[in-house]
C-alpha cells in the first residue's frame, strides 16, 4: 500500500473516468433523462477528484522531509526490450506540485457546474487530464514522462476546442501546435540521452546521477543541443517570452476550469521540467546559458506586466500577468542559489493558487454578465460584497502582499537572485523587482475599475452575490493563500533537501562517487 | 482659495502626463499591438500560413490522373537513368 500510494493517486482519476463512462452507458440505456444524468456526472467527478485529493494527502503524511532523493517509489519493467520501466515516485520538488494538482481539481469541477454541453465528455476530459498532469510530476522514467506530458495535452485541446469561447478552434490548434513543436524536440533529446547512456534505460535518476558523478560524459557541443531541445519544450510550456503568444488566446477561449488548470498546473510542467532535466542533467550548459535565460525572464516579467496593464479583457489581463509571474519563476531557477530555487518552487505553487483563484473570480462574474470586459463593470462591490472581498484578497495575494502566498516566492527569488554568482544577476534582480510594482499597478487598477466606484450600469446593480457552490470553490483557495503566506516553512522544509541537492548538482559540487 | 492649491499644485496631473500616460501608450500602442500581435504572433501565424500555402501548391501535383502519375514516373526514371549513365 505504502509503495503504491503514488500510483493510486495518479490513476484514481482515470479509474473515475472509466466509471463515468460505464455509468453513462448503463443508465442511458435504461432511459434516465439527460438532466439527471448530467447532474450525476458532476457529482461523480466531484467525488472522484475529492477522493483523489484526500488520497494524495497520504503522500505528504508518508513523505520523509529529510530525504533529498525520490521517495515512495515504485518500479516495474514495462517494455523490457528498450529498457522502459514504469517508475514513479515523489521528491521535494514534485510532491507539492502533485498536491497542487489534486487540490485544484475539485475546485475546477465546482467551477464547471454550469456546463451543460456534453457534460459527460467534459468531465471525462477533466479526469483524464488530472491523471496526465499527475503522471508528469511523478514520472521518474523519461519515456513515461514524455507519455504523460503528451497525454495532458489532448484533454486540454478538447476542453478549449469544444467548450471554449468564440475563437476556440484557433486557440486550441495554436495551443497544441506550439506545445507539440516543443515536445518533439524534447523527444529527440530523450532518445539521444537514452543512446548516450548506453541504451539500457530511460531512468531519469540514473542518468542524472551518471552525469553528476562523471560516469556519463557528453561532449560540450552535444550537451548544448540537448539542453536547447529540452529548454525549448519547457520554455514554450512556461511560457517564457517570446514564446508566450499561445497563452493569452488559450486562456481567453478556455472555459473557466480550463483556465484554472492551464495556469494552475500545466504551466508548471514547464518550470518543473527545467528543474528536472536542464539543471541537473546539463549543469555546465545551464550555467553558461543562465544570463541569456535570465534576460528573457526579466523581459517577460516587465513586458508581461506592461501588456497586462492595458488589457481591456479581464481574462487576458490575468493571462499576461501569468507571463510576468512565470518570468519570476524562471529567473529564480536560473539564479542557482538555494533561496532562488526555493522561491521559484514556492512561486510555482502560489501562482497556481492565486491565479487559479483569479480565473475563478473572472469566471464567476462572466457567468452572471456574459462579458469579461473591464469597462462593462464598476461598483460591483455593492451588490456582491463577499465576492469582492475574496477577489480583493486573491488579487493582493497575486501581487505579493506580505502575509499572503505571492510574497514569499517573489521575495525568495529576488533575494536569491541578488546573491547569485551568475553574471549580471544583481541587475536582473533589480529589474525583476520592478515587476512587483507593476503587478500592483495592473491588479489594483483592475479592481478599482471592476469592484469600486458607483455602480453606474443598471445590469450590475442587481447582481447576486456568490452562492454556496462558488463559496465552496473560492474559500479553499483564499484559505490556502493565507496559509502559504503565514506558514511557508511547512512547505519549504519539505523541499529544502531536494533543492539543496539540485543546487549542488548544477554547481558541479556533487562528490564523485567511486564506482 | 486659489485654484492652484485646490488642485494640489497639479502634481497628480503632472505625474499623469509625464509618467502614466506615456507608459500606458507605449504598452498599448507598441508592446501589445505591435510587438505581441504584429511581430511575435505575426511570425507564428506566418509560419502556419507558409505551410498552408506550401501544401496548397504541392497539392496541385496530386491530380488523381493515373496517366499523369505514370508519365511522371517515366520522366523520373529516365532522369535517374540519365543521371547514373552520364555521371
Amino acid at each position: 500500500m505504502k509503495s503504491s500510494i503514488v500510483t493510486i493517486t495518479t490513476f484514481l482519476p482515470l479509474l473515475g473516468a472509466l466509471a463515468l463512462l460505464l455509468h453513462g452507458i448503463f443508465w442511458k440505456s435504461r432511459g434516465t433523462e439527460q438532466n439527471r444524468l448530467d447532474s450525476q456526472y458532476r457529482w461523480i467527478t466531484l467525488l472522484v477528484t475529492s477522493v483523489t485529493f484526500l488520497v494524495s494527502l497520504a503522500i505528504v503524511a508518508l513523505f520523509d522531509n529529510s530525504g533529498a532523493g525520490p521517495q515512495l517509489i515504485q518500479k516495474t519493467p514495462w517494455i523490457r526490450n528498450f529498457g522502459v520501466s514504469y517508475f514513479v515516485g515523489v521528491d521535494g520538488i514534485s510532491i507539492w506540485l502533485v498536491l497542487l494538482t489534486t487540490f485544484l481539481m475539485p475546485i475546477s469541477v465546482l467551477a464547471s457546474w454550469h456546463v451543460t454541453k456534453r457534460v459527460r465528455e467534459y468531465m471525462l476530459f477533466l479526469l483524464v487530464l488530472e491523471t496526465g498532469m499527475l503522471g508528469v510530476f511523478v514520472s521518474l522514467d523519461m519515456f513515461l514522462f514524455y507519455l504523460f506530458f503528451e497525454i495532458s495535452l489532448i484533454p486540454m485541446y478538447f476542453l478549449i476546442g469544444v467548450w471554449g469561447g468564440e475563437r476556440r478552434i484557433y486557440a486550441a490548434v495554436k495551443f497544441v501546435i506550439y506545445t507539440v513543436v516543443g515536445s518533439l524536440f524534447m523527444l529527440i533529446a530523450i532518445i539521444a540521452l537514452y543512446f548516450l547512456n548506453g541504451a539500457t534505460s530511460f531512468d531519469m535518476i540514473e542518468i542524472t546521477n551518471n552525469v553528476s558523478t562523471g560516469v556519463l560524459t557528453i561532449s560540450h557541443g552535444t550537451q548544448f543541443w540537448l539542453w536547447l531541445a529540452f529548454a525549448l519544450a519547457f520554455f514554450i510550456k512556461v511560457p517564457l517570452w517570446p514564446l508566450h503568444t499561445w497563452l493569452p488566446d488559450a486562456h481567453v477561449e478556455a472555459p473557466t476550469a480550463g483556465s484554472i488548470i492551464l495556469a494552475g498546473v500545466l504551466l508548471k510542467m514547464g518550470t518543473y521540467g527545467l528543474m528536472r532535466f536542464n539543471l541537473p542533467m546539463f549543469p555546465e550548459i545551464s550555467r553558461e546559458m543562465a544570463p541569456y535565460v535570465m534576460t528573457l525572464a526579466v523581459i517577460g516579467i516587465i513586458y508581461g506586466a506592461l501588456v497586462a496593464m492595458v488589457q481591456p479583457d479581464m481574462k487576458k489581463l490575468v493571462a499576461y500577468s501569468s507571463v510576468s509571474h512565470l518570468g519570476f519563476v524562471v529567473l529564480g531557477i536560473f539564479a542557482f542559489t538555494d533561496k532562488s530555487l526555493q522561491g521559484a518552487l514556492y512561486q510555482m505553487l502560489s501562482h497556481g493558487i492565486s491565479t487559479g483563484a483569479l480565473f475563478l473570480c473572472v469566471g464567476i462574474i462572466y457567468e452572471r454578465r456574459h462579458t469579461r470586459a473591464i469597462a462593462d463593470f464598476g461598483g460591483i462591490a455593492t451588490p456582491m460584497p463577499i465576492y469582492s472581498t475574496m477577489f480583493l484578497i486573491v488579487s493582493l495575494a497575486s501581487l505579493g502582499l506580505p502575509l499572503l502566498n505571492g510574497f514569499i516566492g517573489e521575495f525568495l527569488i529576488l533575494v536569491g537572485t541578488f546573491s547569485s554568482t551568475v553574471p549580471y544577476a544583481k541587475t536582473f534582480a533589480v529589474l525583476g523587482a520592478s515587476g512587483v510594482i507593476l503587478s500592483a499597478v495592473y491588479l489594483l487598477w483592475m479592481l478599482q475599475r471592476v469592484l469600486f466606484g458607483e455602480p453606474d450600469k443598471p445590469e450590475n446593480a442587481s447582481l447576486e452575490d456568490i452562492d454556496l457552490r462558488e463559496k465552496a470553490a473560492l474559500i479553499p483557495l483564499v484559505v490556502m493563500a493565507v496559509i502559504m503566506g503565514v506558514a511557508p516553512m511547512f512547505f519549504l522544509r519539505t523541499t529544502q533537501p531536494a533543492i539543496n541537492s539540485l543546487r549542488d548538482a548544477v554547481e558541479g559540487k556533487v562528490l564523485r562517487v567511486a564506482k | 482659495m486659489p485654484s492652484i492649491l485646490e488642485q494640489k499644485y497639479y502634481v497628480d496631473e503632472a505625474y499623469d502626463a509625464a509618467v502614466i500616460t506615456p507608459i500606458e501608450n507605449v504598452s498599448r500602442g507598441f508592446l501589445w499591438k505591435i510587438v505581441d500581435v504584429r511581430i511575435i504572433d505575426g511570425i507564428v501565424n506566418g509560419m502556419a500560413s507558409l505551410f498552408g500555402e506550401l501544401a496548397a501548391f504541392l497539392r496541385l501535383s496530386q491530380t488523381g490522373s493515373t496517366r499523369g502519375y505514370a508519365a511522371a514516373i517515366l520522366v523520373g526514371a529516365i532522369a535517374l537513368l540519365g543521371f547514373f549513365a552520364f555521371r
